[in-house]
């Protein structure tokens, strides 16, 4: 009894401590304010909301960073905490598991400034949880469905009448047939792996290896690909000048505006020197097996999912190879990464063990990062489809990648969010 | 005295000739195996309505396993157990409780967060009628009991402890009380009364089902003794004959430091 | 800095773990075993609610949550009778092993079942109504969770200290032995506990997904961890224990991130475990033992 006694007692006063911290406000800076809210652990995360820090302020803003631990589903205090300080914006490059939560508490907390995030957030998951939302919800993301030009207008139809056609795939795709903008981004790489190919069939004819595949990869360009004209730059890097602002209302997600940001790199020259032996053509079974690496479950699986569809869709239009005039099927081997870096050396081990040419993915990097040695060691290139990181091709040579980076993503929505917010 | 003990010996080989129903228990060819141990390995005992019947036997001879297979604790491997006409092998232990068998286990085992008063009433647990007639009688033969009626059974001395528990064992009015080595622990005095109010609770009209390793006083109170050793009943007796019997004081009564 | 927004909030996450914690420790109290699968029972019985009236399904609210809660403790029971009461004579360990063999069966499960997406909560009325309270402005179940917490706790607290039923799990949680001799069925006062508990945690799902509205197939695991640590900081075994011990976390944790420590929010629940293990290895109301031999 005395026990209960002393902890009402101990409540009393911690609420009469917090009527009185009422009474002292605390002064406002006169700076823009930003609160960005990062994942312990979570590379994407703390990698994006680093570069966001880092850009916003050089434009002038204050950030308040903070981090938390993972699993955490309440984010009512951390919004909270960016009502007390005056946030004019919330960037919160997050899961969409984070997000949906964050997304309501907000709401419940009456959040009067807009929220942003990275390209995972282009998911049914935010646009289900920002319905109602009185504040704006934007994600900047590769693509944009709407997008007019001719080839992305072809890819779109071409796909959304390939998921209306194939049930399974619908239900992949979250049971809808809104294109996402990494299957724009998976149906790039796979061509850009079939433009390798070819080139290395052509230079080395069926004794052609998976370094082939690799040098053809460092020199190839796409001209007509789907998400602007993509080349590499000396680390491996697509070299990209814009990105895509999106804002989900009522449902759907709206182009904003595209967001360009100058893009000095150059494309590499001559294709790097690869000291392995590499995969050799399986001319047995007539048969090139492109290794798919992502998550189709785990924390990341719908996301890992759509970049799989991404990649069918451009291997049904697109599956032959003729090298020394016999045709060759290409078929894809998906390997579940399961969102997870414990599990990415296995699963990557499985793609070498098919005998894969090249390798596709990952959604996320973390799980990329962890497969480069396995794919370095059989000298088997990768290209990276919606991994964002910078550390996925720095020192990784057999990594590649079609989507832009962290930092030029942190830049793009640090501007965007100035321009926003700020004028 | 004299023509008592005649009687009763009479009245004792009378019995074997009564049928079933006269008896109150009755076990037969009773085999528990822990493991392949045999603990109790093919025991049988009569025993009559009334009466205080005691197993003597050194620990580990089986006793406390032949009551506790009585009580439907652990259900044996061979054998019947027949109560009051009626072959109760196997039943669980509220069937068991509800058909007039009561246990009193050994160490007391009072629940010890629970009053003096709640530890007598989840002894008649299953009971659904009044059971203010059945605490006065309890508390009439343990004036203790009542004085404490509102503390933890946990805070008791030992022999307190032990009253509670044969008050508890008393609430589900059973027509047979197992007690296993209600002297356990307890200092002679407490003992001694202990066993005195068993003598009562006989003669109230519960019968008594008695296991000891204090075999001098089980002896005394005891009407019929069954001695076990490792699972086999070696010897049974009247309880004075056993008392006087020289391989019976010797194994259990004079040298017990030894054993 | 106004700190009575993460005071409010503090105590509403406290009431939601407190109501998981009481399943914890009753579990614990008359088994002795720490019913790891609890925080995904309470998961699982938020992804029911979502299958029946959310996006995905087309009941009345109001049908669904009362089916709700008699699935969540149908499955209590379940798991109790498949998981636990088979290794009842079984070292404890056994249990434990079998304990956690189940929340990773149900976590597995949901996600097999969702995709591992997470799925919104469905609007409960009343509960998911936004209001402003003492210049808080969240949903009406932040500001109910405590109250409903601390009255489930009277309530239980009553029942098991004033009725015969709560006489006989008392002592079953001292000695299955003597009660079976008392005549008590001890498989179904365990199963009627577990029911109890399954019963709790819909309850707690119910304010706590409310609020939170996002569930995945790991939703329960944090609530589930930090219903633990309640259950030990404030004794286990201990009712009050388990609501005063959620409280404190709740608001401890709050606070630390009103004062900055955001990051280190966890860390200060674990130390404060650590220590309450170390000073009171009992926890805040932790019985005392007054065996004697």
């Amino acid at each position: 009894m005395k026990k209960i006694l002393a902890i009402l007692l101990a409540l009393a006063m911690v609420f009469a401590l917090a009527a009185c911290g009422d009474a002292s406000a605390e002064k406002k800076s006169d700076k823009v304010v930003a609160y960005v809210l990062a994942e312990k652990g979570d590379t994407y995360s703390l990698g994006l909301a680093n570069n966001f820090k880092t850009a916003f302020e050089a434009l002038g803003g204050e950030v308040i960073m903070e981090t938390f631990p993972a699993n955490t589903t309440n984010f009512s205090d951390y919004v909270q905490k960016a009502m007390d300080n005056s946030a004019a914006v919330m960037f919160a490059p997050n899961s969409t598991t984070v997000a949906s939560n964050l997304i309501k508490n907000a709401q419940d907390l009456g959040v009067e400034f807009p929220l942003m995030a990275g390209d995972t957030w282009e998911s049914s998951v935010i646009l289900d949880a920002a319905k109602g939302c009185d504040f704006d919800v934007y994600c900047s993301t590769f693509f944009d469905e709407n997008d007019e030009s001719g080839t992305a207008k072809e890819f779109v139809t071409g796909f959304k009448a390939w998921l209306n056609a194939n049930s399974d795939k619908k239900d992949m795709n979250g049971g809808n047939d809104i294109v996402a903008a990494v299957s724009a981004l998976g149906f790039d790489a796979y061509n850009v792996a079939m433009v390798a190919i070819r080139a290395a069939a052509e230079t080395a004819g069926s004794a052609m290896t998976s370094i082939d595949v690799a040098k053809a990869i460092c020199t190839a360009k796409l001209e007509n690909a789907v998400t602007g004209v993509i080349q590499f730059n000396e680390t491996g890097d697509a070299i990209k000048d814009s990105a895509y602002i999106k804002k989900a209302a009522d449902g759907a997600f709206q182009f904003v505006k595209v967001q360009k940001t100058a893009n000095s790199d150059s494309p590499m020259s001559t294709a790097k020197e690869y000291a392995e032996a590499g995969i050799a053509l399986d001319t047995a079974n007539k048969k090139i097996v492109i290794g798919v690496y992502e998550p189709t479950s785990g924390a990341n699986g719908a996301g890992g999912k759509q970049e799989v569809l991404g990649v069918e869709y451009a291997n049904s239009l697109d599956h032959v190879v003729t090298i020394d005039g016999v045709d060759y099927e290409v078929v894809l081997y998906v390997s579940d990464n399961g969102s997870l870096e414990e599990n990415a050396v296995t699963a990557a081990s499985a793609i070498v063990n098919q005998g894969a040419l090249v390798a596709l993915g990952s959604y996320g990097s973390g799980v990329s990062i962890a497969a480069a040695d396995t794919f370095s060691a059989a000298g088997m290139p990768a290209i990276g489809i919606s991994c964002t990181n910078t550390a996925v091709t720095e020192g990784h040579d057999y990594y590649f990648r079609t989507c832009f980076l962290d930092p030029f993503q942190g830049g793009v929505m640090a501007s965007f969010a100035w321009e926003t917010v700020a004028k | 005295m004299s023509d008592i003990k005649n009687y009763e010996i009479k009245d004792f080989q009378h019995d074997s000739e009564h049928t079933q129903k006269e008896k109150l228990l009755e076990i037969k060819n009773l085999k528990v195996q822990f493991g392949g141990i045999k603990a109790v390995d093919g025991i049988s005992i009569d025993m009559r309505p009334g009466r205080i019947v005691t197993l003597i036997g050194a620990n580990g001879a089986g006793k406390s396993t032949t009551l506790r297979s009585i009580a439907g604790i652990i259900k044996p491997q061979e054998g019947e157990i027949i109560f009051q006409g009626e072959n109760i092998t196997g039943w669980s232990p509220d069937k068991i409780v509800s058909a007039g068998i009561s246990m009193c286990p050994e160490g007391r085992k009072v629940f010890p967060n629970l009053t003096v008063l709640e530890n007598l009433k989840i002894g008649a647990y299953l009971r659904k009628d009044k059971l203010d007639d059945d605490i006065e009688y309890v508390y009439s033969l343990f004036p203790r009991l009542k004085e404490r009626h509102w503390q933890f059974a946990g805070t008791l001395s030992g022999g307190e402890q032990q009253m509670l528990a044969v008050g508890r064992a008393l609430m589900s009015r059973p027509k047979l009380l197992m007690m296993d080595e209600p002297s356990l622990g307890l200092a002679p005095l407490v003992v001694k009364d202990i066993f005195e109010i068993i003598k009562t609770i006989n003669q109230n009209g519960v019968s008594v089902l008695l296991v000891e390793q204090n075999a001098n006083m089980a002896l005394k109170v005891a009407r019929w003794a069954y001695v076990l050793e490792t699972g086999h009943i070696t010897m049974e007796g009247r309880g004075e004959e056993l008392l006087a019997d020289e391989s019976i004081k010797e194994a259990y009564l004079g040298k017990q430091k030894t054993k | 800095m106004n700190i009575m927004p993460y005071v409010i909030r503090g105590l509403a996450t406290g009431g939601q773990f407190a109501l998981v914690a009481i399943g914890y420790t009753m579990v614990y109290g008359i088994l002795k075993l720490i019913n790891f699968a609890h925080g995904d029972m309470f998961m699982v019985s938020g992804i029911m609610l979502i299958y029946m009236a959310g996006s995905t399904g087309a009941m009345p609210i109001f049908a669904s949550i009362i089916i709700m809660v008699i699935l969540t403790v149908i499955l209590g029971y379940l798991i109790e009778k498949c998981a636990y009461a088979p290794l009842r004579t079984a070292p404890r360990m056994s249990s434990m092993i079998s304990a956690i063999g189940v929340s990773y069966l149900l976590q597995n499960l949901v996600s097999y079942i969702t995709g591992g997406l997470s799925k919104q909560y469905p609007e409960i009325p009343g509960l998911s109504t936004s209001v402003r309270f003492l210049g808080v402005k969240d949903k009406l179940s932040v500001f109910v969770s405590p109250v409903v917490a601390i009255v489930l706790m009277v309530v239980l607290v009553l029942v098991i200290n004033h009725t015969k039923f709560g006489m006989s799990m008392r002592a079953v949680s001292k000695d299955f032995e003597t009660s079976q001799l008392m005549g008590i069925k001890i498989n179904r006062v365990i199963s009627i506990t577990f029911a109890i508990g399954a019963f709790l945690a819909a309850v707690g799902s119910l304010l706590y997904f409310s609020k939170n509205t996002g569930i995945n197939h790991l939703a329960g695991s944090t609530p589930g961890i930090k219903a633990f640590i309640a259950a030990v900081v404030g004794g286990i075994g201990s009712i009050p224990g388990a609501v005063v011990g959620a409280l404190i976390i709740g608001l401890v944790e709050s606070l630390a991130k009103a004062f900055g420590l955001a990051d280190f929010s966890d860390v200060i629940s674990f130390a404060l475990l650590i220590i309450i293990l170390v000073f009171k290895p009992t926890g805040i109301f932790g019985e005392k033992v007054i065996d004697k031999v």
